[in-house]
């Protein structure tokens, strides 16, 4: 059951388009995550959902009802600002009491629940401390304390990790995904970092330009991207053009690679991807396979994988191999095996 | 490095301008303390007690603050939502309009007060208007002499203080800490009370305590727009030196003074220390946002109309009045045309009153360029060294010369807490006689408006030097410069603009100072605002037009310099 619903949002900031005919869905419980480059109009979205800016066509729904006219300290939302937004003249204390002031709730149950919200995010001592002399990651949960405390119905998250370094950034998303499922929270998580938003999220909304790309589970996004931007968006980057043709009775695709089988409606130009994950090198595979002869150009290691670049007429594929698996050197030759069933996704042709 | 050496490097740059500051600061003030002493045969706080006690002294210390407080409240109440504006939107023109603004500042009391007489004095546009329109054969507003010439004079000056301190920090502050509130349920009215005032808090109040300290210490306004019915503390004492020669009692009444404002002053730099604290700031670029809707243009184009009329009318009407020949029936029989005219310009260069001024008009410009530029030498020659050393503090571990420096910036900020007229006073009382006889020295002006020159000049310079990030100096030596070819090749330059920021400020207050000037310049070498009181002073309508065309002329001067500083300073954050 969806609690928030977009239909056909739109928003022009003089004569940029920063989004343009947005719609999405969020379930109750659920953790949505807005994902796409800077300046993709995420962030844009977010604060119409906050009711920090109006939109300029469509609607926000909350329970089926318009949010239309009612300013931002009337939705009762939780916002979580990039760079966290913290209040300078107020100590930690006075920060996350803020929003529970608001609701004129009696002294001693705003004491109770800052307590409560300082425990959950693990800074239960800190409730005397200035706020201008804590830590990034320390702020980062002070942030989201306060966005918590008044128990908002939905919580907005904007790169709210998105100024930490990356040793921190990990540590803290699995400390904030763990704290977002046991309370159940409705949220929306806005990022440009699929990492983060992947192991956080149920769903996936990929932006571009404005415009939603994609909306799907994380690991739909992953192995059935939908356009080659959410492809490249997410790293898989072995593209190229091919054309859907008959031969035999049977459809292909004809590639640089030569003509693959595939099983599809379409046809016409097409951009190809060959998903990294269902591609093998110098491994025989069960059933029907396509075997392509390659040559090493680059070989890197990388920790627990390794990059092998394989140039195969005039292409360069990249693919990470497990670096506990026997790989070719540089300069060797390799043969490259995958089922196209598994490993061809065909995606239409578009100008990125 | 060696710290000892650079410590005593140090020293030696802070030589030249302590030196000046003990010759012709303390040593002035200390003699001003030894004079209210005279006549204390019942101890030292005798003098002070009588002072206080006195009825006539005790209504001009009520006067004081009481319209020190009225003017700073006024002030805030029209520079505050001004400030809001300029700090939140973007608007078509909005640079102009700063620039503008900040006119009034800079410009001498005299040019202001003259400004408002001709705009509404008895011969001023809104009189002439009246008279003509309805037939009156007596000028219907009665301004000038009124407290309220001294109210509105105070507002024009020191708007541009809140617009600037207020309106600058209040730019930098991010405005999703606002947002933040509203999503966390605090109305407009709560963000404002909560958030956006206890934030600015320490702005406004730096901004109210300054505006309070010059309107506390104005003195040519109230002495030319106020009249005889009031006086400040520092009219007070230029009546009690100039016309009553009752030095002791002047001296205890700088005295007092004294101590209200440097009180005050500590207190400010106590509150801009606050201020300058690094909370969120962000780049303006990212905190303001175009004027939509109807209503808010409608409020801005309100707000902006009353600020240019308040700031900008007195200055035109002043320039325009200066080249207005006026006859009037009530005033002359003779009936002339009315009309434009240059003869209030060309007035200047003819030695009309012998025995008034020994040299036409004109002479004083040339006399107060002459100080002028002896200014900017001095100032320039006391304020780099000054400045340098100031900058250097901010490197690391050097804490000899830490600890000098912390003593020394405020040492330098001293005269800006320190009025003109006690200034002027300390000056007739310590080098108007032996060991340090200057009365006849031509640059016993230079030096006074050097001593009020000097913080500013300081303040601009400092942060320019410290700007030069020491990894440039440091490139440069390790690309093979010597000491010498790195202050030639990348400390000059750099602050090559500071520099000229920093001698238009010494120039434009020389131009400008009044108060010092009043009570130690020789008659027969009157500055332009000398001449300009004196011709104000006189009747009839060939003084008022020449006083009138010698404030444009000054006018033109100091508002050319101020706008040549907006243009060259360096900084987004002004210090003030």
């Amino acid at each position: 059951m969806s609690v928030l619903r977009l239909v056909g949002i739109e928003k022009s900031f003089g004569a940029t388009r920063a989004v343009r005919g947005v719609s999405f869905e969020v379930a109750e419980g659920e953790i949505l995550a807005l994902l796409g480059p800077s300046g993709c109009g995420k962030s844009t979205v977010l604060a119409m959902i906050a009711g920090l800016e109006k939109p300029d066509r469509g609607e926000i729904y909350w329970d089926a009802e318009p949010l239309h006219g009612i300013p931002p300290h009337q939705r009762g939302f939780g916002l979580m600002f990039q760079d966290y937004a913290l209040f300078p003249h107020m100590n930690v204390y006075a920060n996350v009491a803020f929003g529970l002031r608001m609701t004129k709730l009696p002294e001693a149950a705003i004491r109770q629940r800052v307590a409560e919200v300082l425990e959950l995010v693990g800074l239960a001592s800190f409730d005397q401390r200035d706020v201008n002399t804590l830590s990034g990651g320390e702020q980062q949960r002070v942030a989201l304390a306060r966005s918590l405390a008044p128990n908002p119905p939905l919580l907005m998250l904007d790169e709210p990790l998105g100024s930490l370094d990356r040793a921190l950034r990990e540590r803290l998303v699995e400390e904030l995904g763990a704290i977002l499922k046991n309370s159940q929270q409705t949220a929306i998580y806005v990022t440009h970092d699929q990492e983060e938003a992947f192991a956080l999220a149920g769903r996936v909304v990929v932006m571009n330009q404005g415009g939603v790309e994609q909306i799907g589970t994380p690991h739909l996004i992953y192995s059935q991207p939908a356009s080659t931007f959410v492809a490249r968006f997410i790293g898989l980057n072995n593209l190229f053009e091919g054309e859907i043709q008959r031969i035999a009775g049977r459809k292909v695709v004809a590639t640089p690679l030569g003509p693959i089988p595939c099983n599809t409606q379409a046809s016409g130009r097409v951009m190809v991807l060959l998903h990294p994950d269902a591609v093998r090198i110098n491994e025989q595979l069960e059933g029907q396979q396509v075997r392509l002869e390659g040559r090493v150009v680059e070989r890197s290691f990388r920790g627990s994988l390794c990059r092998i670049v394989l140039a195969i007429n005039a292409l360069r594929l990249t693919f990470d191999f497990m670096s506990s698996t026997p790989l070719p050197s540089e300069g060797e030759s390799a043969t490259l095996v995958f089922d196209p069933e598994q490993a061809i996704r065909l995606l239409p042709l578009d100008d990125y | 490095m060696n710290t000892r050496r650079s410590s005593a490097r140090g020293l030696f740059l802070w030589l030249p301008p302590l030196a000046f500051l003990a010759l012709f600061y303390f040593y002035p003030l200390g003699s001003i303390f030894a004079a209210s002493f005279q006549r204390a045969e019942g101890g030292m706080i005798a003098p002070f007690w009588e002072a206080l006690t006195s009825p006539s002294i005790r209504r001009v210390l009520t006067f004081t603050i009481g319209q020190a407080f009225l003017s700073t409240l006024l002030t805030l109440l029209i520079g505050l939502p001004g400030a809001y504006l300029l700090a939140r939107y973007r608007f078509r023109g909005k640079s102009l309009l700063q620039a503008l603004m900040g006119i009034p500042f800079v410009l001498p009391t005299l040019v202001v007060a003259a400004a408002f007489n001709a705009l509404l004095g008895p011969r001023g546009w809104v009189n002439l208007l009246l008279m003509s329109w309805f037939n009156l054969s007596q000028p219907p507003v009665q301004f000038v002499n009124s407290i309220w010439a001294i109210l509105v004079a105070h507002v024009f000056y020191n708007t541009t203080i809140v617009l600037r301190m207020v309106g600058d920090f209040w730019a930098h502050l991010d405005p999703r800490i606002n947002q933040a509130a509203q999503t966390l349920g605090a109305s407009r009215w709560g963000t404002l009370t909560r958030i956006t005032l206890p934030l600015l808090m320490p702005a406004i109040s730096a901004a109210a305590l300054l505006v309070f300290i010059f309107d506390f210490t104005s003195f040519g306004v109230v002495l030319i727009l106020g009249g005889p019915r009031y006086a400040t503390l520092e009219v007070e004492i230029y009546y009690q030196t100039i016309s009553l020669f009752n030095l002791p009692l002047a001296a205890v009444l700088s005295i007092l003074q004294l101590l209200c404002t440097l009180g005050l002053t500590v207190i400010y730099t106590r509150l801009s220390l606050r201020v300058s604290r690094p909370l969120s700031m962000r780049p303006q670029a990212y905190t303001q946002k175009p004027l939509s809707g109807w209503r808010s243009r409608l409020l801005a184009g309100a707000l902006i109309f009353l600020l240019a009329g308040l700031l900008i009318t007195p200055l035109i009407g002043l320039a325009a009045r200066s080249f207005t020949h006026l006859n009037l029936p009530a005033v002359s029989s003779r009936s002339a045309p009315s009309g434009l005219t240059l003869r209030y310009y060309q007035e200047l260069s003819i030695n009309r009153r012998e025995a008034l001024f020994y040299a036409p008009p004109i002479a004083s410009i040339g006399i107060s360029l002459g100080y002028a530029l002896a200014t900017v030498a001095l100032a320039l020659a006391l304020g780099l060294p000054a400045s340098w050393a100031l900058s250097r503090s901010s490197k690391s571990g050097e804490s000899t010369s830490e600890a000098l420096n912390r003593w020394l910036d405020p040492l330098m900020m001293l005269p800006l807490g320190t009025s003109a007229v006690t200034l002027g006073l300390g000056f007739i009382l310590a080098l108007g006689r032996p060991p340090l006889n200057l009365r006849a020295s031509p640059l016993l002006i230079p030096l006074a408006h050097t001593m009020v020159a000097l913080p500013f000049v300081v303040r601009s310079l400092t942060p320019a030097l410290r700007s030069i990030r020491p990894r440039l100096r440091e490139a440069a030596e390790v690309l093979g410069a010597a000491p010498h070819q790195v202050l030639r090749h990348v400390d000059l330059p750099l602050v090559g603009r500071a520099v000229l920021v920093a001698a238009t400020f010494a120039f434009t207050i020389s131009m400008g100072e009044f108060g010092a000037t009043a009570l130690i310049s020789r008659p027969e070498y009157p500055t332009i605002p000398m001449a300009i009181y004196r011709f104000i002073s006189q009747p009839g309508a060939l003084n008022y037009g020449q006083a009138l065309a010698l404030s444009t002329i000054l006018m033109v001067v100091t508002a050319s310099g101020m706008l040549l500083i907006e243009r060259f300073r360096m900084a987004e954050v002004g210090e003030f």
